[in-house]
């Protein structure tokens, strides 16, 4: 299976056309909060459904409909996957909102219909009159590794579909605000492209919507594998991300890029220097989490981050290790939570 | 409050309650049918006027059928809160 | 055809903390749908009545094995409790349960936010986190059972709102049918909360009074709460593994129409049901009965009745356990799975709940009383969430 389009919108400008063939300046923000940069979707989406979205359900719909229109073979896509870890959570706080100052009066349902996860493959189904397979993964941030799964399943049963995979996340005031009170987030303001060389607790966090539509009858990047595991447990992680190369026959030697979910968290580092430095020490490494920030669903922009610098698009920073070797086989290792573990191997 | 301040509050509130981007006050006529016109509303729409009538009016509209008599257009809603003696 | 055997079932509903309690209130037509409004005047959050499960959180919580009640939800105690029992039933050893060829996949669209208040003030105003602040997600209870038994397969959560735990089943008998692993545990959980109580009380279609099913009078659904997980295997392993039966169909599509209401024409439905029989392989006159969605909203009966009355032979009995149990949303389709099993290994087809004048499609109209069968083969279970997502199963009687 391969991904033969892409589009996102994220922190960066990486909405604009031509995106691999063009430089952006990049994005440097102190706040803690790397907002994305949203385009008008008023071309994209229709204007009564864009008046009731929240920020979630507008750039994941928007992002979604944006690539169908640049690439219209996916208009009729055999499934349309979304994977979230929160969606809509602003709807969600909102509704709350109005149950606790309005009591047990009449509420108005928008937020609540927007609220659910679900909203964002089923806007993109009616906007397409799409009727196909339709399916929400919202397994924290294992759910990006869920989809491009459940996007294998779909293919080995029909090997001639299109399939569009969508991955978003939304920063609201509510979840930076539960996430702050967890102690996710940096106490001091950072400059946000410093991040991974950052030497204190936290990180900073971010937002965007990634599609991707994969097929197998087209040149593009292949999705070799994809695999979770949830544990913080060291020694169970190397167990597992071993397995997963020889699983796929693969040898750390020939992983050339490693492409790593650093987030600045003097306290997450482990894992990520036991790939780089023990496991491979040989491959180039990227990082991504200083352009996007962190989230549940960051991972699918450090995978079209990849996918882009296997095509040839020059990297936005210098990698964080130059072993200079062509990218053609990256290796994506994630972490959320300490505990959530995601690796993606994909290859040229 | 007269009936023609009447019916421009409620296209204002209205247009805030639906979140109606582009439009204005000036942009729908009093007989502007709600639902089937260009303004393109739809049932989620017309339980969010429930809200509006009630939140805004101490208006309870409790069963559909009163609803559809009263959910037609400006005239029809404002006539409605004039007759409930609600300005 | 397709054969992902049932080896194991837990399941805990308003109409029973076991399986067993299940099939006994299933066979005697009686539902747990309770009008506590009538009971708790004061309590003004009870208007309507629901599905609820007879236990408390504490009660729950001191069923699970190795849980800290701290920030544990109601939805995590009932998945425990479910998926305890599941695996119990199916005999599954602490190996089985660790290896990586046993995929866990659940189903939950309210997730920790039942703890409604609490996430509104951990979300607004609290300087110090409440015990739940690492439980509101929707997949913190499988995230918790992941743990405990140390699992390390593929896992899933999956919300396609009300047809959520009929897609985590679909999904695992995929894994299983295309050999990725050698046991999948699927299924769901809901439990009762403010959150959606206010929801779908603001789209109008809770009803005050019992939720009645395909009555030309319906008025609109009852929320429920419940949690349920079925051990799945693949047919060539052992027979001894078929305790229940197997799923042999599957589909899910989209009705591609309205954010909160299906196409009355029957047409998405209709497609969603087709693929599921061509998957099975098997005639729209083989099924038995059907498990409908039926919420008792006027839209989804309407919808659903049309377009089974388009496929299904004249006579094709039809039933919704949702006038037992209230509707159980992300739960839904496994009990509902489950409660088709239940009735195609028992030859009987359970009666709808409440129907006073029954709406009629054609020739199609509900079940009302306790048919015995012992030739039905086959039943198909409907699920139907918001946004136009559609499952359908098929499912088969052990043979």
């Amino acid at each position: 299976m391969k991904v033969v389009a892409s589009y996102i919108v994220s922190p960066q400008e990486t909405h604009i056309d031509d995106v691999e063939n063009k430089e952006i300046e990049l994005r440097n923000c102190s706040t803690n909060s790397l907002e994305v940069i949203e385009p008008s979707w008023r071309d994209y989406i229709p204007m009564n459904q864009l008046r009731r979205m929240g920020k979630a359900v507008r750039i994941g719909t928007g992002a979604g409909l944006k690539l169908i229109k640049k690439h219209p073979k996916f208009e009729n896509s055999d499934a349309i996957i979304l994977t979230t870890s929160n969606g809509g959570l602003e709807d969600c706080i909102k509704f709350l909102k109005q149950i606790v100052f309005f009591g047990e009066g009449a509420l108005t349902p928008t937020n609540f219909v927007q609220s659910t996860p679900n909203a964002i493959a089923g806007n993109i189904a009616m906007a397409t009159s799409n009727q196909a397979y339709n399916m929400t993964h919202v397994n924290g941030s294992f759910s990006f590794a869920d989809g491009l799964r459940d996007a294998g399943f779909f293919i080995n049963d029909q090997p001639e579909a299109k399939i569009l995979l969508g991955s978003v996340e939304e920063i609201s005031d509510y979840n930076y605000r539960i996430n702050e009170l967890r102690g996710d987030y940096k106490t001091e303001k950072i400059n946000s492209l410093d991040l991974i060389s950052s030497n204190t607790k936290g990180t900073i966090c971010g937002e965007g919507a990634a599609f991707f539509g994969l097929s197998n009858n087209e040149d593009g990047i292949e999705i070799i594998d994809a695999a979770t595991l949830l544990s913080a447990e060291p020694n169970q992680i190397k167990k597992f991300i071993n397995g997963f190369l020889s699983e796929n026959k693969i040898e750390p030697k020939e992983i050339d890029t490693l492409m790593l979910g650093y987030n600045g968290d003097v306290s997450n580092r482990e894992m990520y220097d036991y790939a780089k430095d023990a496991l491979i020490p040989e491959s180039n490494v990227f990082t991504f989490k200083e352009l996007f920030g962190e989230h549940p669903s960051v991972i699918s922009m450090g995978f079209w981050y990849a996918t882009m610098l296997q095509k040839g698009m020059s990297p936005y920073r210098e990698p964080l290790r130059d072993a200079n070797k062509k990218i053609d086989t990256v290796l994506i290792f994630n972490q959320y939570n300490r505990n959530e573990n995601s690796l993606v191997l994909i290859k040229k | 409050m007269t009936k023609e301040e009447l019916k421009i509050q409620l296209k204002e509130q209205i247009i805030s309650y639906l979140n109606l981007m582009d439009v204005t006050p000036e942009d729908f006529a009093d007989d502007t049918e709600f639902f089937g016109s260009e303004l393109g509303l739809d049932s989620i729409d017309s339980l969010e006027l429930v809200v509006l009538l009630e939140r805004e009016y101490s208006i309870k509209i409790e069963n559909p059928a009163e609803g559809r008599k009263v959910l037609v257009d400006i005239n029809h809603m404002a006539d409605y809160i004039l007759e409930k003696g609600k300005v | 055809m397709n054969s992902i055997v049932v080896s194991g079932i837990g399941v805990i509903t308003a109409i029973g903390n076991t399986i067993a309690e299940n099939i006994h209130a299933l066979e005697n037509g009686k539902t747990g749908i309770i009008n506590r409004a009538a009971k708790n005047q004061n309590d003004k959050t009870i208007q309507f009545p629901l599905g609820k499960i007879d236990l408390t959180n504490e009660e729950l919580i001191a069923q699970c094995e190795g849980y800290d009640p701290t920030g544990t939800t109601r939805t995590d105690a009932l998945s425990k409790v479910a998926f305890q029992d599941a695996i119990r039933d199916a005999g599954l050893t602490a190996s089985e349960l660790k290896s990586p060829r046993t995929a866990f996949i659940s189903a939950s669209t309210v997730g920790g936010m039942s703890r409604t208040m609490e996430l509104y003030e951990d979300a607004t105003t609290n300087d110090i986190p409440s015990e739940f602040i690492n439980s509101y997600s929707a997949s913190v209870h499988l995230h918790k059972i992941v743990n405990y038994y140390n699992m390390t397969g593929p896992t899933s959560v999956i919300n396609t709102a009300c047809s959520s735990s009929a897609n985590a089943i679909m999904l695992g008998a995929k894994m299983l049918e295309q050999d990725k692993v050698d046991i999948a545990i699927v299924g769901g959980v809901d439990c009762i909360s403010r959150f959606t109580i206010r929801g779908f009380d603001a789209l109008g279609i809770l009803t005050k009074n019992r939720c009645k099913p395909f009555d030309i009078n319906r008025e609109g659904l009852n929320l429920g709460e419940a949690a349920s997980y079925l051990v799945l295997r693949k047919s060539t392993q052992s027979r001894s593994q078929n305790k229940y039966g197997s799923i042999v169909g599957w589909a899910n599509t989209n009705d591609s129409f309205h954010s909160s209401a299906l196409n009355e024409d029957g047409s998405g439905i209709m497609n969603c049901i087709n693929k599921a029989i061509q998957i099975a392989k098997i005639s729209t006159d083989d099924i038995g009965f059907i498990n409908a969605h039926g919420t008792g909203t006027v839209n989804n009966d309407l919808a659903e009745l049309t377009a089974v009355s388009k496929l299904f032979k004249p006579g094709t009995p039809i039933y919704s356990s949702k006038s037992y149990t209230g509707h159980t949303l992300g739960a839904a389709g496994a009990i509902e799975c489950v409660f088709s099993l239940i009735g195609l290994n028992k030859g009987q087809v359970y009666p709808s709940l409440n129907v006073e004048k029954p709406l009629k499609v054609k020739s199609l109209q509900v079940n009302q009383v306790l048919l015995e069968s012992k030739d039905v083969k086959y039943a198909l279970s409907n699920s139907f969430g918001f946004n136009g997502n559609c499952t359908s199963l098929i499912i088969a009687k052990k043979e």
